[in-house]
């Protein structure tokens, strides 16, 4: 137990060395030498080369092997701390070989021209001499110390089993966890910290603590300011418009197909078939359908509306959404109805209870946890809304329909203000998670009541 | 023993082969290019030309539109993966990518190698993209947006004696409108389509020093004449002149559908394609005096690519001499565009090309070209505006305010 224990703080240990520790580039180009020093974090940061990518990893697994440890699973502690060493190993034999380090290259291409080398290329830089400070030495030991505390027994044939079948699971999730955090993790650690940051995807990010944020909610006269206001307004009014129907219209068509009428597997293939298209497909050709000199819908009706000004493109944009979107949630629905034992309709017959009943007593708290699925899914979905209103309304009519991830899609790759847009990226990720927290603890108390 | 050394020999044959080209292998270059409208094919035919004229270079032409390339640049830049070696893009844009340090200029000594030399090319735009003494680019083209006219329904309408003096006036616009419709003409008289490229056709004339900032920093777009501008336009839409929004003004024009329509020269093949019998005028004027057309210039530039050898730079440049040298003459012809490189204009008969007159000496002056560095925030904060100032769904006051707001706030921020 106190080895476990020892072991965490070994972890723990490792990562303040980790977040200590540094290393030092120099090179020397038509005879002007420039050194620069950059921290282990200032490195992941620059995300400069695939060998950074190991840093997050290796943390990543540190902290789940120092939680492991804590939760009295040595062996489980001693897996993630032997791949955190490894990585970490892995990371400092790799990163001081690259040819032409490229995270030290573009920091060293700074000093470089300020020292007044002119017109620098890469292929003028003969090699760059990457060294680690002490403390990256340190970290790697204390990694050591911690996997050498959880070493398990191997000669003990019990204790082999038991390891095998401690970690067996996680052997199962490894593939997921490495690419989450490589693909999930990485990105998202990066967008938070870019959101601290003045940024034009030019130059290197410098960093301006909440001026970002200061801006985007106090700052009433800011361009920015009133982007949010309205991207994240129109973005609340889509969902509160679209997630209902979203649910109660396949919810609708699943239970109708539940009663196996003739032709009900084409109608299911029919109404699954949306799901299966691009949104740029399905934004088209709605485009078209509702275009006010040739659309079919104006003229089949002879309507001279303009379906692209609001307060009708609302009902364009719904309507398109729900087209594309309800297949499936019908398929999730359908399944769960299956489910539902045919016993419980037919008792609640013999009561006397009608089909409104029975849908309301037995088929909607039979669903309780597909039903519960399908809204946080569709909630998140629609918070993220961009291919409908981009291609069907864009910025038009006074920016009536701009949703936030339009502004930061724009302001991040159009106009290069990706610091700002990162900030209004984190503001639109608390809404969802706050929604979904809400929801889900509505949902959680409703069940258990 | 006899069969196994034959065995040898024909498996050698091959290598051997296989070796003796890969030591002539030409150099591959990979070219990213802007042309995606009627003037891609022609392009595509003139690098087809180019790679089967010699085999020591390769070029790899991937078109896309001027947005996504804007877009990707930056990122490829930033990565260092998948540089193009050399792209074509437009004049105005050069600045912002000097600033930041994206692009490489040329290496004089490549250049002269290659036999690329200032006295080839038209001088404005040569030197439009020469900053602090380094040459950023290395132009192909100058092209500007002009007016387009339907001959087949000027006659029609009797309307031929609006354009004799190859001028069309706003006054003369809608005379010529109403007298069409007089006489049953059920089109649009004129069209708003790509309205930034216009009302920088009709901003120049009012401001030939084409100032859209006076420190080069700062936007100063929320002024007089730009007003006067925006109010032009919609006064054109509110009298019922032009094309609704979504309505396809180049549809309208390629179906007989509109009698003038403003577009690029550029647009020339996709014209001559859908059948129009079409005659090709300067912008639309307030003051006959004073023609401006907004015009821009493509041009080669090599974005900073830590990967790139000298003999890839050294074939780029070849491709770019030969660009100008043997390929200007299709540029012009089938494309539409004013070459750049004017040693080719001896080849061409000026009068015979209906954008010739752009390229005539006495109309040097009515070629408009922007500078700024932050032009591409102007385009963007001025195509969130474009139709809601003409619709009125935003007053014209608001719109300049929001487009001045946008591109201050946007430099403030990155």
């Amino acid at each position: 137990m106190a080895r476990s224990k020892t072991a965490a703080g070994f972890g723990v240990l490792f990562l303040v060395l980790f977040c200590l520790a540094g290393a030092g580039g120099s090179t020397t180009v038509k005879e002007i030498t420039a050194a620069v020093d950059m921290t282990l974090p200032q490195l992941f940061f620059s995300l400069s080369s695939a060998s950074i990518l190991l840093l997050p990893l290796s943390v990543v697994t540190m902290v789940l092997a120092i939680v492991a440890y804590l939760g009295k699973r040595k062996n489980v502690g001693f897996a993630f701390s032997a791949i955190s060493f490894v990585t970490f190993g892995l990371f400092l034999f790799l990163f001081a070989r690259e040819e032409n380090n490229a995270a030290f290259y573009n920091a060293l291409s700074t000093a470089l021209k300020e020292a007044g080398v002119k017109k620098l290329k890469k292929r003028d830089v003969e090699s760059i001499i990457v060294t680690y400070t002490p403390f990256a030495y340190l970290a790697m030991a204390s990694a050591g110390a911690a996997v050498c505390l959880g070493l398990p027994r191997f000669g003990d044939s019990s204790e082999r089993r038991k390891l095998k079948k401690e970690l067996l699971p996680y052997a199962y999730i490894a593939p997921q966890l490495f690419f989450f955090v490589i693909f999930f993790v990485t990105p998202a650690v990066y967008g938070i910290y870019a959101a601290f940051t003045k940024w034009d995807l030019f130059n290197e990010p410098v960093f301006i603590g909440l001026s970002n944020f200061q801006t985007l909610l106090f700052d009433a006269g800011n361009t920015y300011y009133k982007q949010l206001r309205n991207g994240l307004g129109n973005t609340f009014k889509f969902v509160i418009f679209s997630v209902p129907l979203c649910i109660i219209v396949p919810l609708a068509i699943a239970v109708a197909l539940q009663t196996k009428a003739r032709g009900s597997k084409f109608f299911q293939a029919l109404y699954y078939f949306p799901s299966l298209l691009s949104i740029t497909t399905v934004a088209l050709s709605w485009k078209y359908m509702f275009n006010t000199k040739y659309g079919v819908v104006p003229n089949l009706f002879g309507l001279k509306t303009n379906w692209f000004a609001p307060p009708y493109s609302w009902i364009v944009l719904v309507v398109v959404t729900v087209w594309w979107c309800a297949g499936g949630n019908m398929v999730i629905y359908q399944s769960a109805l299956a489910s539902i034992p045919r016993e419980h309709y037919e008792a609640a017959a013999v009561d006397g209870a009608g089909a409104w009943q029975q849908f309301l007593h037995i088929t909607i708290p039979g669903m309780k946890y597909p039903l519960t699925y399908t809204l946080v899914m569709s909630v998140v979905a629609q918070f993220n809304i961009y291919g409908q209103p981009l291609m069907l309304t864009g910025f038009d009519n006074n920016e009536a329909n701009a949703v936030l991830l339009m502004y930061i899609q724009e302001n991040a790759v159009k106009k290069q203000v990706a610091g700002m847009s990162a900030a209004m990226a984190v503001i639109l990720g608390l809404c969802i998670m706050a929604v979904s927290f809400i929801q889900m603890r509505v949902l959680r108390s409703n069940a258990s009541d | 023993m006899k069969k196994t050394k034959l065995l040898v020999a024909a498996m050698a044959l091959p290598m051997a082969m296989s070796a003796m080209t890969a030591s002539a292998a030409p150099v591959e270059i990979d070219y990213w290019s802007v042309f995606t409208g009627g003037d891609g094919a022609t392009m595509q035919s003139m690098v087809d030309t180019f790679n089967e004229s010699q085999d020591e270079v390769h070029v790899n032409h991937t078109p896309m539109t001027a947005d996504d390339l804007y877009q990707k640049i930056p990122l490829a830049v930033q990565t260092g993966t998948e540089v193009p070696d050399v792209a074509v893009v437009h004049i105005e844009r050069i600045p912002n990518f000097v600033e930041n340090e994206m692009l490489w200029s040329y290496d004089d000594d490549i250049l002269a190698e290659a036999g690329i030399s200032a006295d080839d090319y038209i001088e404005s735009a040569f030197n439009a993209s020469n900053i602090d003494d380094e040459q950023y680019g290395i132009p192909l083209d100058v092209h500007s947006y002009v007016t387009y006219y339907n001959k087949d329904l000027f006659d029609k309408y009797d309307l031929n004696s609006y354009v004799e003096d190859g001028i069309l006036t706003f006054d003369e616009l809608k005379e010529l409108g109403d007298k069409a419709k007089e006489q049953g003409f059920e089109g649009d008289v004129f069209d708003l389509g790509w309205m930034r490229a216009q009302l920088l056709c009709f901003y120049a004339q009012l401001d030939p020093s084409l100032t859209l900032s006076e420190d080069g920093v700062e936007p100063c777009i929320n002024n007089e004449n730009m007003k006067k501008v925006f109010e032009t336009m919609k006064d054109l839409y509110d009298g019922g002149y032009t094309n609704n929004k979504d309505e396809d003004a180049a549809a309208e024009f390629y179906g007989g559908e509109m009698l003038v329509w403003m577009e690029g020269i550029w647009m020339k093949a996709a014209v001559v394609e859908a059948g129009v019998n079409f005659g090709m005028l300067p912008s639309v004027v307030y003051d006959p005096a004073v023609v401006k057309n907004w015009t821009s210039s493509h041009n080669f530039v090599q974005f900073a690519d830590e990967e790139r050898t000298e003999e890839e730079d050294l074939a780029v440049a070849k491709f770019i001499k030969f660009m100008g040298e043997h390929n200007s003459e299709t540029w012009a012809k089938d494309a539409g565009q004013c070459p750049a490189y004017v040693s080719a204009w001896d080849n061409l008969d000026l009068d015979e090309l209906p954008q010739g007159f752009l390229a005539k000496p006495e109309n040097v002056d009515t070629l408009a070209i922007y500078s700024y560095q932050y032009w591409g925030l102007f385009d963007t904060a001025f195509s969130r505006v474009g139709w809601d100032f003409v619709d009125g769904t935003i007053s014209i006051d608001d719109a300049l305010a929001q487009i001045d707001a946008e591109i201050t706030d946007a430099i403030a921020a990155q």
